[in-house]
């Protein structure tokens, strides 16, 4: 009874104190919020990247040079806030400005159409080949037209993405000059190699190949040609179009201040000891037990109020999906509370004052988080860190909510982690209860 | 007056160099994090060069000659490491998010093409890893365009046939035939020749041929912007404990001006933040592979305006809060989200319009601008500073609010 009265009187403390609402509550959703923005633009929708700035330099002198340019404003994609232009082009006039301008960081990358582009696709470079455009049938063995491509080594996706799209655009013009290359050479074997002479008729058309070979580019480039052939249609994995982002990023903040909140709890044992007034309550006929565990009891209620106050404003405000397994949620809420304040009170139980657990204590924390994950994504460490991670009560935490949040999963799919964060807790509990025992009673 | 000075900053940088709170988070915790975090972040790249390569799930359904075609082009793409696996497999593991991407090729891919139909394959891009899965779609979109190329020509060659008339007459097999061997002519032509290509540069004006170690050239510099900020916002609660505890008044009682007592304080968060900066630059240089650059002036200037800014927002904090708590409450929630936002933690360039320009709203925005610069463009002195001069005037700024708001008892 006693017990329950520190306890309550504890967490009203806590929950009237401002800087502690500050850490416990703001600074969670803060920063989810900012990693939710940074991830997946507004609505926290996961969503690709769009305006990557390039910059265009066509020194060539003819229409192709130009096309080909006015490609890359054109693609488009499908963003969270709608469909988005890939790229923000910017146009320029000298190749040395603009490999100066990627060099400086002012844009990822930079695309170089050279002088002779277009006359190398027209007529193969050669001077009294042929006038129809792309008409390198005729023409001396084709030279190769080098589009070159600069990118910026300090950004990771956008190069990448600056690389294919040129290489796609390069393609399709590659794909017209071969296409009238091969529809001339194979109808020139065709004839030569027929059994009789051609007809009059074919004899007259091929005068006028030009003329076919033009009207059938422009068939080629109504129907977008080649892109017909093949299509590549695209589609997010998962159940839902729109992941938020904060179904991950929420959790994981929501442990790492949780952390922070239950050691400052439990850290309070120590001062009221350093400042005598754990010892004048143990004056009282309240036993030394009784106090003990309403200090601790205590950081687990705030612990628990910290956690759900998380859950009810992030799942009104930020819609995040806490699962559809209540009893499951409570039971892990409960068991990753237990853990956190079981370590916080083994903490104390062992440092010298409340000074050396809070260094103690933080340091814990940062490391529990970094390596449990809280700030990365814990799949993606090597394998060799693996079993470290599992030792935090971070990663066994966050494995199981995400389980809950992300995956949909139920209770039979958590209980192991449950079962682990429980275990966790009352290992720590005892320990702690051995050395305060020890402690208070010298 | 100076000696005076120089005597506080040095006071307060033993004080704090030999407790070993403050080597744990000054020097230990930023470097775990860089490391740990810089593991994290190599994770999705190969190790080492640019280009680097993605993994790409890839379910043949078809087991055709044109999609050997496919898988084969895909092959030859550097950002490509193709994984061939079950359809199941491919999906569990974009569900799981270990995968960022699929590309499943139906069963009668190779039969639709053959019958001259527009065929479609399908690609599944994981939620979680949109960016890197739209690095894969580029690819795939790239070969997939190749692949049409070859036999959009063959299709042309077919059609100007039609045209001129050599094929009137001809059966299904032998237009068939002409069909296939002009995608041969037109596979030749790839190969050999290809009318336009492109080739792709990084550039850079590091002299030394660095491989960039993508994970940490980011993490390095970016636990440093974090962990220096909270070095300053200690020391400014430094002060605020020393007023509490009422150590600052007796203080003034020697004769000592307010002003010189202030300035040896901030001397001595000043030179302890660059000694951990320095020190993190080295760690990130010897022990993770990081360049931190070719121009030592150009690192120093940056450091020092970095330096002094930090500085002088710890004063600002610590002027602005009444009690060390809520300095202490005020400052963990400012610090991480000026790190977060001014691209401390993750690349700047994956963050939407508006988060790019807001982080030019924050020191740490130029900060990390001013870093990369140096680390990973190989720039000089002239052009970090812009970046240098911002810095110093949030750093005249914060002083400002700082020093006018400041109360010493």
């Amino acid at each position: 009874m006693k017990t329950l009265t520190i306890a309550l009187k504890d967490t009203l403390i806590k929950f009237r104190d401002r800087n502690a609402i500050l850490l416990m509550i703001a600074a969670p959703l803060l920063i989810s919020f900012v990693m939710g923005a940074a991830f997946g633009g507004q609505g926290a929708a996961a969503s690709p990247i769009s305006g990557i700035p390039l910059i265009i330099v066509n020194a060539d002198q003819g229409e192709l040079g130009q096309n080909f340019a006015e490609i890359f404003a054109e693609i488009e994609v499908d963003t969270a806030d709608g469909v988005q232009p890939l790229f923000t082009v910017t146009a320029l006039t000298s190749k040395a400005d603009a490999i100066e301008q990627v060099e400086l960081g002012e844009t990822r990358g930079a695309v170089y159409i050279p002088a002779d582009f277009s006359a190398q696709l027209i007529g193969g470079g050669d001077p009294n080949g042929g006038t129809t455009p792309f008409d390198t049938a005729q023409g001396k063995p084709r030279e190769t037209a080098l589009v070159e491509v600069f990118t910026d080594p300090s950004a990771t996706v956008s190069p990448a993405i600056i690389r294919s799209v040129a290489s796609r655009i390069a393609n399709g013009f590659s794909t017209v000059v071969i296409g009238n290359s091969v529809a001339v050479g194979q109808l020139t074997e065709a004839l030569e190699n027929a059994d009789a002479p051609p007809s009059p008729e074919v004899i007259a058309n091929l005068g006028n190949l030009d003329e076919i070979l033009n009207a059938e580019n422009a068939r080629f480039g109504e129907t977008e040609g080649a892109r017909e052939r093949i299509r590549v249609a695209t589609a997010l994995a998962g159940e839902s179009e729109d992941l938020n982002l904060l179904n991950y990023f929420v959790p994981s903040m929501a442990i790492f201040f949780l952390m922070f909140s239950v050691f400052d709890g439990t850290r309070s044992i120590l001062a009221e000891e350093q400042e005598g007034t754990l010892h004048r309550m143990m004056t009282t006929p309240t036993g030394r037990s009784e106090i003990l565990l309403g200090k601790i009891g205590g950081t687990f209620l705030t612990g628990i109020l910290q956690f759900v106050v998380l859950v009810v404003i992030s799942g009104l405000v930020f819609k995040v999906a806490w699962g559809s397994a209540p009893l499951a949620m409570a039971l892990l809420v409960l068991a990753t509370v237990a853990a956190a304040t079981s370590l916080g009170t083994f903490v104390a139980s062992f440092a010298r004052n409340a000074n050396q657990a809070n260094v103690i204590g933080t340091a814990v924390t940062l490391v529990s988080a970094i390596l449990g994950g809280n700030f990365i994504d814990f799949r993606a460490l090597p394998d060799w860190l693996v079993p470290v991670s599992k030792l935090t009560i971070n990663r066994w935490a966050m494995e199981g909510f995400f389980n809950l949040t992300l995956g949909g999963l139920g209770l039979p799919d958590v209980l192991p982690n449950i079962a682990v964060l429980f275990g966790l807790a009352a290992g720590f509990f005892v320990l702690a209860m051995l050395l305060f025992n020890r402690r208070f009673v010298k | 007056m100076i000696r005076r000075i120089t005597t506080i900053a040095f006071l307060y940088l033993k004080t704090t160099y030999t407790s070993r709170a403050t080597l744990i988070f000054t020097i230990a915790m930023p470097l775990l994090f860089t490391f740990v975090l810089g593991q994290a972040m190599q994770a999705g790249f190969a190790p080492g060069e640019i280009p680097t390569s993605w993994p790409l799930a890839l379910v043949d359904e078809d087991q055709s000659a044109w999609s050997a075609r496919l898988v084969a082009g895909l092959e030859a793409d550097p950002t490509v490491h193709a994984q061939p696996q079950s359809r199941e497999a491919a999906l569990a593991a974009l569900e799981e998010g270990s995968l960022s991407a699929a590309l499943i090729i139906p069963a009668g891919f190779g039969a639709g093409i053959e019958a001259g139909e527009a065929v479609t394959v399908d690609f599944r891009q994981s939620a979680e890893q949109i960016t890197e899965s739209q690095i894969l779609l580029e690819a795939v979109n790239a070969a997939a365009a190749r692949l049409a190329g070859s036999l959009a020509a063959a299709d042309l060659a077919v059609r100007v046939a039609d045209e001129v008339g050599i094929l009137a007459g001809a059966t299904d097999a032998e237009r068939e035939t002409y069909h296939a061997m002009a995608y041969e002519g037109a596979e030749n032509e790839w190969g050999s020749a290809p009318p336009v290509a492109t080739s792709t540069t990084a550039v850079t004006r590091l002299v030394e041929e660095a491989v960039i170690p993508i994970g940490a050239s980011q993490s390095s510099p970016g636990m440093l912007v974090m962990y220096a900020l909270f070095f300053t916002f200690g020391g400014g609660a430094s002060l605020i404990v020393e007023r509490e505890e009422g150590t600052l008044r007796r203080l003034l009682v020697m004769p000592l001006g307010k002003g010189t007592l202030l300035a040896g304080k901030l001397g001595g968060i000043f030179l302890g933040a660059l000694v951990q900066m320095a020190i993190m630059a080295l760690a990130g240089r010897f022990a993770f592979g990081v360049s931190w650059g070719q121009d030592p002036l150009a690192l120093a200037l940056m450091l020092t305006a970095y330096g002094f800014a930090g500085t002088a927002l710890g004063l600002m904090v610590a002027a602005l809060a009444r009690t060390a708590a809520q300095a202490n409450a005020m400052g963990t929630l400012s610090i991480m989200a000026l790190a977060s936002l001014g691209g401390a933690w993750w690349p700047i360039e994956i963050v939407p319009e508006w988060m790019g320009n807001l982080a030019l709203a924050l020191p740490t925005g130029w900060a990390m601008r001013g870093f990369h610069d140096i680390i990973t463009r190989g720039l000089d002195t002239a052009a970090i500073m812009p970046e240098v001069g911002v810095l110093f005037g949030f750093g005249a700024l914060f002083l400002a609010v700082g020093v006018w708001r400041f109360r010493y008892e």
